[in-house]
């Protein structure tokens, strides 16, 4: 075989091979993918976290005109930093994991700082760690 | 037969005598009478000189533009304006192709023109003028033309070509959809609301197979009816650049003194202290330090030795506002003789003849809402008179202010011309409402608020409705409210336009049909109402002012031209069309209940308005405008307290919440001693309002806080106009209001 056939036959194969490779990303997700997904769901942190600050959001809101949607989550040990977005506003939710339960320490419009996070309980160390973490996410 | 010599001599004075003429002719091109503009003669102080006739002097009469320029508007200035503010001109273009009606919005006052005005002035026969030559109408839904044209909605779809074109050739349809020739556009858009959205402009050339005429109205409304009418440009607007500057809303004169051309200086000159050149900004005594080519003048005793310097070569501070920023902020130095229209500019100055031209700077502006002010004056230059030395030049007042005999309040031509036209005070570009609902006192110490309650006793309550009448000029419409404006008035159609639905409830009244209370206060509100009110009775008690009347006979009088109009008879026997009260028993059952009211502690609102620091906050608020907020917290997304703060910060207050930029720190704040909770009754124009969940705030804009501004995330922009609850965003709970104490 010369140089020029098996440099054909390489591209042939390694073709082939990113085709084969690739496939489930270009035609979406498969069935069986999604369902472990979803399993997999109930035991994220950030899903319970996000949920958390939903459920805390909408406690006492009455038909609201739109529903809330959580855009990011940060963890950090036994607290989590949310941001969420609902209709024109957004703001941002501060979480402890307390038995085993997200509950939040302070919730509203705008964003925190490292300073609202430590007059809330939080570590100091940890909420450098949130601010910086969320800003990583942005 | 000529000899060598001879022919040489010959050909040698050929030479000399072109040369001549050329000279001569140059010189005279150069001088005096340039470029056409005509003038007249004057004599004052026993100075004669030549000042420009504004009665021949149009935009399109205007010599073209020496320079090519350019203004490239930054796209967040236009996303808040709906429309491009950018300019782009060329050197030979004439000024009613590159200048729009919004930069005299504050000079000539352009929008307080009707076309029928317009074409009365330049004898333009409306019926002959394809309705594509008013520019403005591309722009215009059917929703903005109903608004714009009381009665419009009244008109079957087969009396208005336009319309009728327009429905059925571009609404997509609905099944069912089957417009009717005999059904009224009132009707059209109460069944389908998505009509009112269509665009003239999505007709294109079909717009030149109209006539102006053939939409009913559209000449008879002032342009200010319609929607940004400021972005037309004054070609845009049939005839309007053929109408004599003296003859508009607010026209040119020519006051001042003459100064007599002493000496013309070229630019080797330096360091002139004694001008009476300048800026509105800079002031008009702007010292010349290098390059000081100038004009000195004599004649009178104020102007011997003064010196006028070349905007040329010397450039001052200029502009106003957000828009005071372009072109560095600069703009020649100059005078204002003829007012805010435009800058006159000594321009070249050439000694050795000793002669002078001057040449005029306009500028761009855009106020009302938003304000964004005006450009420094950089559009030129535009050739004008020209002078040589010992010939007069107008220099106008030495006021201060240029030269410019306008003061900062309305013009009383202005004033005049817009009360012929129905148009209100507060409609008029450089009034300023306080914002602060019926509270405090009018002119004559009048208490608006027991006046108001005074004509409430006449007239009804808020969501009052009265019956459906026709006045002499075949205004039709119904009184609505508590104060019974008749809802063909330009400014109430513009106040209930800005309701969600509200250009369909106009259509719905239009038509005669049965309004019920309920619609009254939601596309009325009292708010809305009262701050008609306010500005109204402010213009009625200084008509009776004027007419000598003080005390009780004032309110009386006030009450008959309430009742009647600016004309109505001083104790007039006439009625109305219900015939229960005549001009004279209405004045004085209005003094006799306002008294009641006074009695009964009539100012009892006066401790209810913000305050100080209210004012301040509001103010900040209409100069800071829609202002982007992306630089804040999340690129915007999380900016409501951010954005908040900064309206403060701008009022010189200083910011809340130990995180200044987070609602639950803010209200934390507000709450330890910094405000203090007031209930909805109680609130007034700067408040501070946040949700009920503490996820958002935003800031009182009236009265009574129906209407709040706040951050949109979406748009990254202070802009979100909502009512006191978010738009129920939030769900029913209510949000909470906080008064600044400090």
């Amino acid at each position: 075989m010369n140089l020029k056939r098996y440099r054909l036959w390489t591209i042939l194969v390694f073709t082939i091979l990113l085709v084969v490779i690739s496939s489930p990303t270009v035609n979406g997700i498969t069935p069986q993918n999604h369902s472990i997904q979803i399993a997999q769901v109930t035991e994220d942190p950030s899903e319970q976290v996000s949920q958390a600050t939903l459920d805390y959001l909408l406690a006492d809101v009455t038909e609201p005109a739109q529903q809330p949607s959580v855009t990011r989550t940060t963890i950090v040990e036994s607290y989590a930093l949310t941001t969420w977005q609902w209709g024109e506003t957004g703001g941002q939710t501060v979480l402890e994991l307390t038995d085993e339960n997200w509950q939040v320490l302070v919730s509203g419009g705008g964003a925190v700082d490292a300073a609202t996070l430590v007059s809330f309980g939080v570590p100091a160390d940890i909420a450098e760690q949130l601010m910086a973490q969320d800003a990583a996410g942005d | 037969m000529l000899t060598p010599i001879l022919r040489t001599v010959r050909n040698f004075l050929i030479i000399v005598v072109v040369a001549l003429a050329v000279w001569l002719l140059s010189g005279a091109i150069s001088t005096a009478q340039d470029y056409g503009i005509p003038t007249v003669g004057v004599t004052w102080e026993n100075q004669y000189g030549q000042i420009p006739d504004w009665s021949q002097l149009t935009f399109r009469t205007l010599p073209p533009i020496l320079s090519d320029g350019v203004f490239d508007a930054p796209s967040e200035m236009n996303e808040a304006l709906n429309y491009d503010l950018s300019r782009v001109w060329q050197a030979g273009q004439t000024a009613d192709t590159y200048l729009k009606l919004g930069d005299f919005q504050t000079s000539l006052y352009l929008q307080l023109f009707n076309l029928y005005s317009v074409a009365q002035l330049t004898q333009l026969d409306l019926e002959q003028v394809a309705l594509g030559a008013l520019e403005m109408v591309a722009w215009q839904s059917l929703d903005d033309l109903v608004t714009a044209i009381p009665g419009l909605g009244n008109f079957e779809l087969g009396a208005v070509p336009p319309i009728q074109e327009l429905i059925s050739s571009r609404w997509p349809g609905t099944p069912g959809f089957n417009p009717q020739a005999n059904d009224t556009i009132a009707e059209l858009l109460g069944e389908y609301p998505e009509l009112g959205q269509l665009n003239l402009g999505d007709l294109g050339d079909q717009l030149n197979s109209f006539a102006i005429t053939d939409i009913p109205g559209l000449d008879t409304v002032p342009l200010q009816n319609f929607t940004d009418w400021g972005n037309s440009t004054l070609g845009g607007v049939p005839g309007l650049a053929d109408v004599p500057f003296d003859q508009m809303p607010n026209p040119i004169g020519s006051v001042g003194l003459l100064g007599q051309v002493d000496v013309a200086y070229g630019p080797a000159e330096q360091s002139r202290q004694n001008t009476i050149s300048g800026s509105y900004q800079a002031g008009f005594n702007v010292a010349c330090e290098i390059d000081c080519a100038h004009v000195e003048l004599t004649a009178s005793p104020a102007l011997h030795g003064k010196q006028w310097i070349s905007g040329k070569y010397q450039e001052v501070r200029g502009g106003e506002g957000i828009l005071g920023q372009v072109n560095g902020g600069k703009e020649p130095t100059g005078r204002h003789p003829y007012g805010k229209v435009a800058k006159v500019v000594v321009w070249d100055v050439d000694e050795s003849p000793g002669t002078v031209s001057t040449a005029l700077f306009f500028r761009i502006c855009k106020r009302g809402i938003p304000d964004l002010g005006c450009t420094p004056y950089f559009i030129g230059p535009v050739p004008f008179l020209s002078y040589s030395e010992t010939t007069m030049m107008l220099v106008g007042l030495l006021d201060g202010q240029g030269g410019s005999s306008s003061s900062a309040s309305l013009p009383t031509e202005v004033l005049d011309q817009a009360r012929q036209l129905g148009i209100p005070t507060e409609a008029l570009p450089g009034f300023i409402d306080d914002g602060f609902g019926l509270c405090g006192d009018g002119p004559g110490g009048v208490d608006y608020s027991a006046l108001a309650a005074a004509f409430s006793s006449i007239e009804g309550h808020y969501d009052s409705v009265g019956a459906y009448v026709c006045d002499g000029d075949g205004h039709c419409g119904r009184g609505l409210g508590r104060y019974q404006y008749m809802s063909y008035r330009s400014d109430v159609r513009s106040t209930i336009r800005q309701q969600s639905g509200g250009a369909a409830f106009l259509a719905k009244v239009d038509s005669g049909s049965a309004i019920s209370n309920a619609e009254i206060d939601r596309f009325f509100p009292s708010t809305s109402q009262d701050g008609i009110f306010k500005q109204d009775q402010n213009r009625n008690i200084a008509q009776a002012q004027q007419e000598g009347f003080s005390g009780g006979r004032l309110i009386e009088r006030v009450g008959q031209i309430h009742f009647g109009g600016p004309g109505a008879k001083i104790d007039g026997g006439s009625s109305d069309v219900h015939g229960r009260l005549t001009l004279k028993s209405y004045g004085e059952t209005l003094r006799q209940s306002y008294e009641t009211a006074l009695a009964s502690g009539g100012k009892r609102c006066a401790k209810q308005t913000g305050g100080e620091l209210n004012q301040r906050i509001f103010q900040s608020m209409g100069e800071m405008g829609r202002f982007d907020s992306s630089s804040g917290p999340d690129g915007g997304n999380l900016a409501c307290a951010w954005a908040v703060n900064r309206v403060l910060a701008n009022a010189g207050i200083q910011p809340v919440g130990a995180n200044t930029n987070y609602v639950p720190s803010v209200e934390a704040d507000l709450q330890a001693g910094r405000g203090t909770q007031i209930s909805q009754s109680q609130a007034a124009p700067g408040d501070i309002v946040i949700a009920s969940t503490a996820g958002h705030i935003g800031i009182c804009m009236n009265q009574g806080c129906t209407q709040v501004r706040s951050n949109s995330s979406s748009r990254a922009r202070f802009t979100w106009d909502s009512d006191i609850n978010f738009a129920g965003v939030y769900g029913a709970g209510q949000s909470r209001i906080y008064r600044l104490k400090n």
